[in-house]
């Protein structure tokens, strides 16, 4: 029976009754349907996360042949321990963490919280938070190293305006890092606020009336009513976020290449350069799988303590 | 009967196609976005297309692919890792040589370029290419640099112009001097309109290289390309960083976070007295001169007062994939590019220095050549050519090395102390250099 010729709740009853029930083909019957996601999921994903753990495991040699590889078991692993650079980057990818995260978080929830009524006013700031989604993180990364350049940029400009000398932002290693986090924030807090906003219309009116007539205040109600309602939001929020900073690559390239001093050299940038400037790939892998394991052992933390809190 | 006829169509059969395959062979040259502009500049002046010539002349059909300065390092990498026949000539940076040999990215090619034969290239390009007493790739274009300067702040500031002799050069200490000059006679107190100083390629080690070199220090590598410790962090490598730091943050004549291609437009603008830059820079100044938004001068390259003059040189050179499937056509297509004709042309029409001398011939015999600002060639270029260019390191290290110092250098402008940069530095560099040792 063709599903465009079906007619009523009869015939829909009629359809089901002829999908197979026997036992067998009621447990298959789910995974066929999951195959084609769990297969892209497998070919793309797994795939090339085996691929990297195996290659991480090889070296390269070089003789008049050209490349050969030969398999080193874990001596990449052990040269990483031993890489003052690889130290600092893990160091400078946790501090950009340690802060990225909890800055776009909190703001993209309070911003969602300012603007969920449906009035007018709300209506255009949804508009213009939404902005910065439509440009991407590359033309947004360039706008803002020109805006924040030390000798002709616009905001130098300004703090001469202001009588206050231009700061060096990119070519500072106390600023630039912060500068990577502006730029991130600049794009990932109107992101994650669309996940705040739709979590946020997910609660229920009557509750806040209810809290309304009982005499609770907004803070109370925050705390009380939307916070824990949201915790399932902001916990793919917060693993979400926290796997995209880790892998954050765009900002640091466009603006600071990995300087000054090493001051934003993250894991995620090493390991392009080894790749990529240093035609090193057993180092870039050998990073990749090193940062894997720990966004892993990060994530794993955050899920357990945010569902702890949850019981 | 029938059988003779069968046999006689097989043979034309296979006689006719053979024959479109070798009519129809083709080969992939990758190179640099640049050469398309390059292209139309030598047809405009030379009335022919240099591809449409070699493919008449030889049947060889070649297919032009070309990329982004940064992108073409990357889809060199990518292909030649995949050991891919994709292409079969590329352009080569030619300090690069080593590396691209010892990961086998290139075919030796001695034969193209046979001892007797490398007295028509300057000495510095034909030593770049290459690697362990074999020759790598064809030298192709190659590059010069002058110190431009803006003749307007010049007068306003009341300081003479630097001259033209390369006789007469001036050393890192009167530019220093002139660019404080200049900026404390035309600023207004407490803000920096106008800079005294700023170089083409800031921070990287093609433009900066010339100052450790100028005062004696070597090029940062060891003789045989394997060692940075000793090299790179020495005396006079700590004293010409001392200076690009002082430069910087001491005399504060070089308005800092400018990038590479940015710097043009700073000197275009009028904005900077002295502007250290490629010989290929000549075309848009003399646009924007003929415009009336700047009056420029050329003068030679400065040098360190306690040195000797040394200036940047070497361009792209031209390698054969060793994948390729068509190595003789390959051949053939660099041949022609490097012959002393194409080369001449090549002059003639892109204006882009080539590493064959026969471009010294055109500079004498072309009136152009006589007068403002082409007479820079036969007054400065030639002579640096000859005399003063010398090469970067030639190491399998160069990809690490190059990018590693160039860091070094951006660290040391941006106030960093430069013993500790250049330390730091080689320690990295040396553990780099372990796979290669």
């Amino acid at each position: 029976m063709k599903l465009n010729n079906l007619r009523g709740y009869k015939d829909v009853v009629g359809a089901v009754k002829h999908v197979p029930t026997t036992s067998i083909s009621r447990k298959i019957i789910p995974y066929l349907f999951l195959l084609p996601s769990l297969s892209g999921l497998i070919l793309f994903r797994f795939y090339p996360i085996i691929l990297n753990f195996y290659g991480s495991l090889y070296r390269t040699s070089y003789s008049s042949q050209g490349e050969t590889s030969i398999f080193a078991g874990l001596s990449n692993y052990i040269d990483l321990y031993y890489d003052s650079v690889f130290w600092n980057s893990l160091k400078v990818t946790f501090i950009l963490n340690l802060f990225i995260n909890p800055i776009q978080i909190t703001i993209a929830l309070i911003v969602a919280l300012l603007i969920k009524e449906n009035t007018l006013f709300n209506r255009i700031s949804r508009t213009l938070f939404l902005i910065p989604l439509g440009i991407s993180i590359a033309i947004s990364s360039s706008i803002w190293k020109i805006l924040l350049n030390q000798t002709y940029g616009l905001i130098s400009g300004i703090l001469e305006f202001l009588s206050i000398p231009p700061q060096p932002f990119l070519t500072s290693s106390n600023q630039a890092i912060w500068c990577i986090v502006l730029v991130a924030s600049w794009c990932g807090i109107s992101y994650w606020m669309i996940f705040f906003l739709v979590g946020l219309q997910e609660i229920p009116n009557e509750l806040y009336e209810s809290a309304k007539i009982d005499g609770s205040n907004n803070w109370n109600t925050f705390w009380k009513i939307t916070l824990p309602l949201l915790k399932r939001t902001i916990l793919f929020v917060t693993v979400a976020d926290t796997s995209a900073n880790f892998l954050l690559f765009v900002p640091t390239y466009m603006l600071t290449k990995g300087g000054p001093n090493m001051s934003t050299d993250t894991l995620m940038y090493e390991a392009y350069s080894s790749a990529f400037i240093y035609s090193d790939f057993r180092r870039a892998l050998t990073i990749s799988s090193v940062l894997l394991i720990i966004l892993l052992i990060v994530i794993f933390f955050e899920f357990k303590m945010l569902s702890k809190e949850d019981q | 009967m029938k059988r003779i006829l069968l046999l006689t169509t097989i043979v034309c059969m296979f006689l006719i196609f053979t024959g479109i395959v070798l009519a129809a062979e083709e080969i992939t040259f990758i190179a640099g976005s640049w050469m398309d502009t390059n292209a139309k500049d030598f047809k405009e002046i030379n009335g022919y297309d240099y591809i449409d010539r070699f493919e008449e002349e030889t049947g060889i059909k070649v297919n032009v692919t070309t990329y982004p300065f940064e992108q073409l390092f990357q889809v060199i990498e990518v292909g030649m890792k995949a050991k891919s026949s994709q292409c079969d000539v590329l352009e080569v940076d030619s300090p690069l040589t080593a590396s691209y040999a010892v990961r086998g990215y290139l075919d030796p090619i001695d034969d193209l370029l046979p001892p007797e034969e490398q007295g028509k290239f300057f000495p510095a390009t034909v030593e770049i290419a290459k690697w362990n007493g074999k020759v790598y790739n064809m030298p192709f274009e190659n590059s010069t640099q002058f110190m431009y300067y803006n003749k307007d702040l010049f007068e306003k500031a009341g300081i003479p112009f630097p001259s033209m002799d390369v006789n007469q050069r001036w050393t890192w200490e009167k530019v220093v001097e002139t660019a404080q000059k200049i900026q404390k006679n035309i600023n207004k107190e407490g803000e920096t309109k106008i800079w005294g100083l700023l170089f083409d390629q800031v921070n990287r080690p093609y433009q900066m290289l010339v100052l450790p070199q100028s005062l004696g220090a070597g090029s940062g590598v060891s003789p045989d390309g394997l060692h940075v410790e000793g090299y790179l962090n020495n005396e006079g490598w700590i004293k010409a960083m001392t200076w690009w730091y002082n430069v910087n943050n001491t005399w504060k004549i070089l308005p800092k976070g400018v990038g590479t291609s940015e710097t043009i437009g700073m000197f275009a603008a009028g904005n900077i007295a002295m502007y250290v830059g490629g010989s290929w820079n000549i075309a848009f100044l003399e646009k924007t001169r003929e415009e009336g938004r700047l009056n420029y001068g050329i003068a030679p390259h400065p040098y360190f007062k306690d040195g000797k003059p040394v200036t940047p040189t070497n361009s792209w050179h031209l390698g054969i994939n060793p994948y390729s499937e068509h190595k003789e056509a390959a051949r053939k297509f660099i041949k022609y590019l490097t012959s002393d004709k194409f080369m001449a042309d090549w002059f003639k029409g892109v204006k882009q220095l080539t590493a064959n001398r026969v471009m010294n011939e055109v500079i004498v015999n072309s009136p152009e050549y006589k007068k403002f600002p082409l007479n820079a060639y036969e007054k400065i270029t030639t002579y640096e050519l000859a005399k003063t260019a010398t090469p970067r390191p030639t190491t399998p290290l160069w990809l690490e090395w190059e990018d590693s110092v160039g860091k070094a250098f951006s660290d040391v402008q941006n106030g960093s102390d430069p013993k500790t940069v250049l330390n730091n530095y080689s320690s990295i560099l040396e553990r780099m250099a372990k796979k290669y040792q």
